[in-house]
């Protein structure tokens, strides 16, 4: 059910969880760039974004358009379903998932014990210095990069999401998928970072994983909480907390949400630092020499594996490989020569991944992608269809031979 | 609460009130930030969000220790290892003279605890001496990372009102939103010379433009030649053409600070020489002692696990 929402709203910028508490004033835009990386994004000072530049009126943006309505009755199909005594709904699920499922990927894969390196430039001999070109551009921070890379990993493993942690749980897998699609919808029309996407499914379900008691009525509240949450801790100018007031159509009051945050910020102990698929993919991405149709495309991979229940065991420094390793494949490949080419040593080196590691997340991104125009989980593919994103998500490629037979060994295994 | 016993009232943080006090149980004394949360508000300001989070992963004894946040009713607290005073608080103690020494082991410990903040993708954004904490045993310790923030890479925009004036770097100042590590090693900078000068502020200016002319008069005016694309910063705005004074900034008559490397252009616009393209920092000043000039060179390896620091000390220059 859509609903229109006519409400006329004053728009308000957060100034109390703004990055700083003196008033901002909204500053010249920069001149158009010259020199655009595609990939990695304007680099210049002369560029501002367009978005996260000046508080933006978030109200009469999504005046604009239809929005999807409350998540109550957006989640209301799977509560329609008949009620089954929980015993019969937790069986089916602890059958397809061994419990202490955590994808342990093996200590040596994860930190390598790599020579302890000066800096890029000075001591890698076997492999190409992939930050040799950036030493001077300290917008890459080409100084730290590795120290951070190898950083990221180690938290990685710290905020571990496990695989089929909702067994024996109200929520279900479904009810999850109903509100991450509603979520990407959200965080569309509050135009925010991405990074701020990621993070609040992040924190969905490292949230869902420890609390573990939560009743469906409660489920949208966390997703617009842990929304409100990642954006104080990502954005420069965080939506009001009213916003999501009227986002969940009243569903909720500020009392709710404020409750809710101190529930959620104290289960997680405040840790919000668990890496983002989209840190590691920029990373492969600029290791593979990736083109920006590949990246585009990737990120697509990544956004739709948000919205899969199945998907989210996957650290995000392997399914970032994988998203990256598919592009690579369906993308300029002819030949269905899995790997031999694509995942290059080079990568392998900056992954950290072989392979081997990498295929079975491959599968099932690849599954997920090739059933992405008959699912009822529409929002991501929507999204990339805009020319924005290079219309990446009804690209051919997506329907090709070969990535309708990467997508069957998923099936098979 | 109970489990702490307020002694006094220290200061203000970015966001909240700082008292000194005592665990009951283990007579520690720490300090606590409370910071108020209220119903019509929006919740856990994102400047605490951001300090507990960055702070719980930066263990680092440059880095002050925040052991606990307590939560009571509309009020949440942070406890944090107590230092008797800050680096402001030393200066004003000192009656214009610094030990040689005291200034190597300050500059070093600030230094090494920024580079164990930028290897973990995070950006302090706000040094300056008010933020240094020093305790009994002379350990200077990074606090207040209410106006930090994890970076990715490559960076994005991010909020150009941060920190304090005097630290601000000229880029910052001309409204630049996207910046990187660079941003914390001009303050780092501006604080060596200060330290270096028993106290004095290198630039202590008293509005955005005061800020930048004191800049320019001791570097210079920079150009497009000296600095491209600077014309195209946010808010740039045409200078007086200074020409810098040597590179040498007087700090005294026994001191100068050799600022010949601190160049404008934030490519490379790091004090400290060659940071960008090596690990080593360089920082130099020249001293003057019974009328001969001393040149000081500090070498910071700033690699996080094993920062080391040597001095060449006392090369005659003159």
């Amino acid at each position: 059910m859509i609903l229109f929402l006519t409400l006329v709203r004053i728009p308000k910028v957060n100034h109390a969880n703004q990055e700083n508490i003196k008033s901002i004033k909204p500053s010249v835009i920069g001149v158009p760039t010259k020199e655009k990386r595609a990939v990695l994004g304007e680099i210049s000072n002369r560029v501002n974004t367009l978005r996260g530049v000046e508080p933006i009126d978030r109200i009469s943006l999504l005046q604009r358009k239809k929005v999807p309505v409350s998540k109550r009755q957006a989640i209301k199909p799977n509560i329609n379903l008949p009620e089954k005594p929980p015993v019969q709904i937790v069986k089916p699920i602890v059958k397809t998932t061994s419990s202490s499922n955590v994808i342990n990927v093996p200590a040596a894969l994860v930190s390598p014990k790599r020579e302890e390196r000066n800096s890029f430039s000075t001591d890698l001999l076997k492999f190409e210095d992939i930050d040799e070109q950036d030493k001077n551009n300290p917008i890459l921070v080409s100084l730290y990069t590795n120290d951070i890379h190898e950083y990221l990993r180690t938290l990685e493993n710290k905020f571990t999401i496990k695989k089929g942690y909702l067994a024996g749980q109200e929520i279900t897998p479904k009810m999850r998928c109903v509100l991450v699609d509603w979520l990407v919808e959200v965080h569309q029309q509050f135009r925010l970072m991405q990074e701020t996407l990621y993070l609040t499914i992040a924190i969905i379900d490292r949230f869902l994983q420890l609390f573990r008691t939560i009743d469906r009525k409660k489920l949208q509240l966390v997703g617009v909480t842990a929304m409100f949450i990642a954006s104080k801790y990502e954005e420069m100018y965080s939506p009001d907390i009213s916003d999501f007031v009227y986002i969940t159509d009243k569903a909720y009051s500020k009392v709710d949400i404020l409750n809710m945050e101190m529930l959620i910020v104290r289960t997680l102990d405040y840790s919000f630092g668990r890496p983002l698929p989209l840190h590691f993919l920029r990373r492969y991405s600029k290791a593979g020499k990736a083109l920006p149709v590949h990246h585009t495309m990737a990120k697509y991979f990544l956004e739709e594996s948000l919205v899969y229940y199945e998907m989210c065991h996957y650290p995000p420094s392997l399914i970032a490989a994988a998203a990256i390793y598919l592009a690579f494949l369906i993308i300029g490949n002819d030949e269905e020569d899995e790997g031999k080419v694509i995942w290059t040593d080079i990568l392998v080196y900056y992954s950290t991944y072989s392979k081997d590691d990498v295929l079975p997340a491959v599968h099932d991104i690849a599954a997920i992608i090739t059933n992405a125009e008959n699912s009822k989980y529409q929002a991501v593919r929507k999204k990339y269809v805009h020319v924005k994103h290079m219309k990446i998500s009804i690209r051919p490629e997506l329907k090709s031979p070969i990535m309708l037979s990467i997508a069957a060994k998923r099936n098979k295994s | 609460m109970q489990k702490y016993e307020k002694l006094e009232k220290i200061g203000e943080g970015t966001y909240g009130t700082v008292f000194k006090a005592k665990n009951r149980e283990t007579h520690e004394i720490v300090a606590l930030k409370r910071v108020r949360l209220d119903d019509d508000d929006e919740g856990v300001p994102s400047s605490a969000l951001r300090e507990i989070c960055l702070l719980k992963e930066l263990k680092h004894k440059n880095i002050v220790r925040l052991y606990d946040v307590l939560h009571s009713d509309k009020k949440l607290t942070l406890v944090f290892e107590h230092c008797d005073q800050d680096l402001k608080k030393y200066f004003d103690s000192l009656n214009g003279e610094i030990d040689l020494d005291v200034v190597k082991s300050f500059l070093y410990q600030l230094l090494r605890g920024l580079a164990f903040c930028h290897s973990r993708n995070v950006l302090h954004r706000d040094l300056k001496p008010q933020n240094l904490l020093i305790n009994k045993n002379g350990e200077l310790k990074l606090a207040d990372f209410g106006l930090a923030r994890a970076f990715g890479i490559p960076v994005k925009c991010y909020s150009a009102e941060v920190v304090t004036l005097w630290y601000r770097p000229p880029d910052v100042l001309f409204g630049a939103k996207l910046y990187t590590t660079s941003i914390d090693m001009w303050s780092a900078g501006c604080i060596f010379a200060e330290l270096a000068n028993a106290g004095r502020p290198l630039f202590p200016g008293s509005d955005v433009d005061d800020q930048l002319k004191r800049i320019f008069k001791m570097l210079g005016t920079p150009t497009e030649e000296t600095w491209p694309d600077l014309t195209t910063l946010p808010d740039y705005k045409p200078f007086p053409q200074y020409h810098p004074t040597q590179g040498l900034a007087q700090l005294s008559e026994e001191r100068e600070v050799l600022l010949s490397h601190m160049f404008y252009n934030p490519n490379n616009k790091n004090i400290f020489n060659g940071v960008t393209s090596h690990r080593v920092c360089v920082c130099t000043f020249i001293y003057k002692k019974k009328n001969k000039r001393y040149l000081s060179k500090a070498l910071l390896n700033t690699r996080s696990q094993d920062a080391r620091i040597d001095f060449l000390l006392t090369i005659n220059v003159c």
